[in-house]
């Protein structure tokens, strides 16, 4: 396949800054540079979504880890008493950016962030594509069993269902982020409606893709992750695929762009593992990806 | 046997709590117009109206009855001191069939408001976006047509 064909979309939780509010040292940053370098020179990422990362974090990256033909895009904005921490590098020959906007949900006081869509053009075609970046909270603050958890696989879906309605036919649309849900999790595979079983979502226009039901677990004794987020606590496990990449319906179906399903999603990137299992260290994410190709 | 009453009576139960969000909903426009009424000298009036989806498409097929013109709802001001002042849209607006959530979409950007007091909240904050401001703003700068013939005619004479 010609790589001119193909568009790779990354997520990472870089660790840097939990809601846009920076503890990063002079190494960690230079550490998240040298993972961007190796996702775009190595990886070919065509676009990438890096979340927990302040302005101050974005700046930095923008003057240090500036990538010829590459622009940024901060995304990091307020929302109640916390802020989207959110910051995009794409392929300006690839894509075209064309707006960022933020998804909540409020009760009372309280406000959800339940994504950050980012409408962009690709391809000669200039074809849209839809991404809904989301960062939901932590077990810690929302567990396993909460009904907010719900709440956010809902809303997420209510404001796709939308943007179906407003579409026509099946648009191109790409969820990614830190979900703090694994793929089973009822927000994902209930109420998103991201299935593993890629015949049917090939079949109904209303199912989205998650192929991150392969990555539940390591198949191989050499390889390093058991998913995407590593918790040095975990009683049964220590990892979790909380990072995913879904795709819907139309990238199935495979008209014009098809998802690569022959690729590797979690993202070994030399370093970073081993940053991860330090004790000291601040990073738990791996980055996820995934590739779609032309059609012709 | 089909017990039919029952999920009647959760049907009925269901009409009657969705009846009265909405109720809820209309009374928070109700204040808000009573404080606009205050503040602007009684021009300003806020409403949830219809428009339809500016299409060129969509125009043609309507003219030969192919398909009826779609809409959207949007929360709306005009200045009611003028005649046939037009309802300038501030941000589109969505309500579920409960009544809550309701959703307020501004620019692009979209709020899920699930209960009174957020949507409340996120009134609010409409008022305080400056793009939102600067419609109200020029609304309430309209000059009567009338007012503005009657200046001419002092100056003639």
């Amino acid at each position: 396949m010609n790589q001119d064909d193909s568009l790779i979309f990354t997520w990472w939780n870089t660790s840097l800054a939990p809601s846009a509010k920076s503890r990063a040292s002079p190494e960690d940053r230079e550490l998240v540079c040298n993972v961007i370098r190796f996702l775009i020179n190595v990886k070919r990422s065509t676009f990438i979504a890096l979340g927990e990362i302040s302005t101050e974090d974005a700046q930095y990256l923008i003057e240090a880890c500036a990538i010829e033909g590459y622009e940024y895009k901060i995304g990091v904005s307020s929302s109640g008493r916390s802020s989207f921490d959110t910051c995009y590098i794409y392929d300006v020959s690839k894509v075209a950016l064309l707006n960022v906007s933020n998804i909540e949900s409020q009760k009372g006081k309280g406000k959800k962030r339940i994504a950050q869509r980012v409408d962009l053009l690709v391809g000669e075609c200039l074809t849209p594509f839809y991404l809904f970046v989301s960062h939901w909270p932590s077990r810690l603050w929302c567990s396993e069993g909460d009904p907010n958890r719900h709440l956010y696989g809902i809303r997420l879906r209510d404001s796709i269902d939308a943007l179906i309605e407003e579409h026509g036919e099946p648009p191109y649309i790409v969820l990614l982020g830190d979900y703090n849900d694994d793929p089973f999790a009822d927000s994902l595979s209930q109420h998103v409606m991201a299935t593993r079983d890629l015949k049917l979502a090939s079949k109904r226009d209303e199912l989205f893709y998650n192929p991150f039901w392969k990555c539940l677990s390591q198949t191989q004794w050499d390889y390093e992750c058991s998913g995407s987020y590593f918790y040095r606590n975990g009683q049964v496990t220590q990892w979790h695929t909380f990072d995913q990449i879904i795709f819907s319906h139309a990238f199935i179906q495979g008209k014009h762009w098809r998802l690569t399903t022959d690729f590797e999603h979690v993202v070994q990137v030399p370093g970073v593992v081993e940053a991860i299992i330090n004790r000291k260290s601040i990073f738990d994410h791996v980055p996820v990806s995934g590739q779609v190709e032309k059609v012709y | 046997m089909v017990d039919f009453k029952k999920f009647l009576e959760k049907g009925l139960s269901a009409a009657e709590k969705a009846e009265a969000n909405k109720a809820e909903i209309d009374s928070v426009f109700e204040e808000l117009n009573q404080q606009m009424d205050e503040a602007t000298n009684g021009k300003i009036y806020i409403s949830r109206v219809e428009f339809y989806v500016n299409s060129p498409i969509a125009d043609l097929a309507s003219l030969a009855n192919l398909r009826p013109r779609e809409k959207y709802t949007a929360i709306a001001a005009k200045n009611r001191t003028i005649q046939d002042c037009e309802y300038k849209q501030l941000a589109k607006w969505k309500i579920d069939r409960n009544g809550y959530p309701c959703t307020i979409i501004l620019d692009r950007d979209e709020m899920y408001c699930e209960d009174k007091t957020s949507l409340e909240k996120n009134l609010q904050r409409l008022l305080s976006d400056p793009v939102v401001g600067d419609q109200i703003y020029k609304l309430l700068s309209m000059v009567a047509a009338a007012e503005e013939d009657g200046d001419e005619n002092e100056d003639d004479a």
